[in-house]
């Protein structure tokens, strides 16, 4: 296929749906254990489905769930869960680049659409292209790929949550899928130390709250990674 | 149950704001030439920050013995990963290991 055929919106499409396809497969399991936590709060399944759609994000859903058992004050709950997704700025910052001449509506969508599954899967295909030009039709595809799984996952778990069984440690797909994506991530030696140093940071500083330790691990290893850069 | 849709709420708009972000402000903000360059070991640094608490730590505390099987399991699919570069082998060899070694190792 020529150069310039795959480079045509639904192309790139397709693309970012066949590169998120695999990854969602361990995505369908962190869906349904969503969905299934959120019955056990007493949360009706319809309800449930909306507020998954509103936020799109099984890590600060579950954070505020547990919280919400918890009898925390409302703001307390937000904040927390919020700060889980501060992870979200740097995927924002780091696809701006890529999504700057389009319009308001498709910048409001991709957005939406931002997910630790898509972003790592379109960021790379995203930088490859001589300049942007259709890619962001990639990260389209990708993000709505996801989103569309997650949301089917989700309601499974919602509408199916007490008859599926227990303890299958579903829950240990989701670190495999990062996983998955972070080994590939590796492309050279700076990366490597980035991944080396963001890795020991986020355990030693495990304890500190909000998730402050996995911040300060991810800006100490992007640091690392520009200091290799430029020394070696 | 009003205060749980505030938060959720909350959570949505929140959520879609820190999305939304840098997004919004790049065109209007100039970023120095070393921010640029180092946007690019954000992929590595989040995924590896996301995922080394999962497979070193054990109940909270960090466990790098043979005595986890999560440890065990996660080597075994990052070998996987490393040499296939295939994420749904990567995610089954991983979920395979766990479970034999839930089945072998007593609780």
């Amino acid at each position: 296929m020529s150069a310039q055929r795959t480079e045509l919106p639904v192309f790139q499409f397709m693309a970012g749906l066949k590169a998120i396809a695999p990854v969602l497969l361990g995505v369908i399991p962190f869906g349904l254990i969503s969905g299934i936590a959120v019955t056990q709060v007493h949360i009706e399944p319809q309800d449930g489905l909306v507020m998954s759609v509103m936020i799109f994000s099984g890590t600060a859903l579950l954070v505020a769930l547990q919280l919400i058992t918890g009898d925390m004050p409302a703001l307390v709950i937000l904040i927390s869960a919020l700060a889980v997704n501060l992870r979200f700025l740097i995927y924002s910052a780091s696809i701006a680049p890529y999504v700057n001449r389009l319009s308001k509506g498709w910048k409001v969508l991709l957005g939406y659409l931002l997910s630790d599954q898509a972003y790592a899967v379109s960021i790379f295909h995203l930088r490859e292209g001589a300049s942007p030009g259709n890619r962001h039709w990639h990260l389209l595809g990708s993000g709505l790929g996801m989103w569309l799984v997650w949301q089917i996952s989700v309601g499974l778990g919602l509408f199916l949550g007490a008859s599926l069984p227990a303890n299958l440690s579903l829950e240990f797909a989701i670190p495999l899928t990062f996983l998955a994506l972070a080994i590939p991530a590796i492309k050279d030696q700076p990366t490597a130390m980035a991944a080396l140093v963001s890795g020991a940071v986020v355990m030693v500083l495990a304890r500190i709250p909000f998730n402050l330790g996995m911040l300060a691990a991810i800006l100490l290893g992007i640091i690392t990674g520009s200091l290799c850069e430029r020394h070696l | 149950m009003t205060k749980i849709w505030w938060i959720m709420a909350g959570l949505g708009l929140g959520t879609f704001l820190i999305r939304f972000s840098f997004i919004a402000l790049y065109g209007k903000i100039q970023f120095p030439a070393l921010v640029e360059k180092s946007l690019k070991f954000i992929p590595a640094a989040v995924l590896f920050s996301l995922i080394t608490p999962q497979f070193l730590m054990s109940n909270g505390h960090p466990n790098l013995t043979l005595a986890n099987p999560r440890l065990i399991a996660g080597v075994a699919a990052g070998l996987v990963s490393w040499r296939t570069k295939n994420v749904a082998l990567t995610i089954s060899s991983g979920m395979a290991v766990l479970y034999l070694l839930q089945m072998i190792l007593p609780n």
